[in-house]
């Protein structure tokens, strides 16, 4: 699939097939830290690569956060076998 | 179907089971103080979730939600630490990020959630079970699956990318 580029009104290029892999790979990125976080407890090393990381960019914040919310939903569903 | 009686039902077993739900978030957290924070959290939980799921085993849901509510507190009080200790250094980041006993559950989300995870493919559900809910690690569910440590990571972020996609679809 090729990428789509246009303009935006201030004339920067707005490439949507880059801004979805970026958001894919943010995304990608918040889940991971979901599930090491859940895995065991962070070190003190991690958790500032954490602090840093949601500092970076607030798409990794709003990532983090989508993920965080539904990691949370997830826990609430019962078993498969118990449905 | 009994759900016009699983709300109060649910409630009611909670009620019943208060001590040992109690009992379950102490032996995980080993601390009184946070372990009543946490029954008292499922106990919000509960009175949101009651009516939106069919649950067949109350207590043994309940007893689960316990376990991983307190299994999140216990993980998080080292990250609040780190952020405390961030702030001090001037820099702002707010603490609790996706603090459960900060999140209000949608129903509606929970509903989309629920269903996300039964259209998984059987393996795939059986995995992120193991790791959400039983706390099992990478190694664990992979020699118990006989699939791979990275297959194991693949299927959980499949898990969680599908149930992104359903509730994005809304």
């Amino acid at each position: 699939m090729p990428d789509i580029s246009i303009a935006d009104r201030s004339g920067h290029k707005v490439n949507f097939m880059a801004d979805s892999r970026h958001d894919d790979i943010v995304w990608q990125a918040a889940v991971e830290w979901i599930i090491r976080k859940h895995a065991s407890p962070l070190d003190t090393a991690a958790e500032n690569e954490l602090i840093a990381w949601l500092k970076k960019d607030p798409a990794n914040r709003a990532a983090y956060e989508e993920a965080s919310r539904l990691w949370l939903l997830t826990g609430l569903v019962p078993r498969a076998d118990e449905e | 179907m009994f759900l016009d009686q699983q709300p109060a039902d649910l409630i009611t077993v909670f009620v019943a089971h208060r001590a040992q739900l109690r009992r379950a978030a102490l032996k995980i957290l080993g601390n009184s103080e946070r372990a009543d924070d946490v029954v008292q959290d499922a106990y919000l939980k509960v009175t949101e979730v009651a009516g939106v799921l069919n649950i067949k085993q109350p207590l043994a849901y309940l007893l689960q939600m316990v376990r991983n509510l307190s299994i999140d507190r216990h993980r998080r009080t080292a990250f609040e630490i780190g952020l405390f200790e961030s702030e001090e250094e001037g820099l702002h980041v707010p603490a609790l990020i996706g603090a459960p006993e900060a999140t209000a559950i949608s129903r509606q989300h929970l509903t989309l959630v629920a269903h996300a995870l039964s259209e998984l493919p059987e393996r795939t559900r059986r995995v992120f079970e193991l790791h959400r809910l039983d706390g099992h690690t990478h190694c664990a569910i992979a020699s118990k699956l006989d699939i791979s440590t990275s297959l194991v990571n693949i299927l959980i972020h499949d898990a969680m990318d599908h149930c992104r996609a359903a509730l994005r679809s809304v």
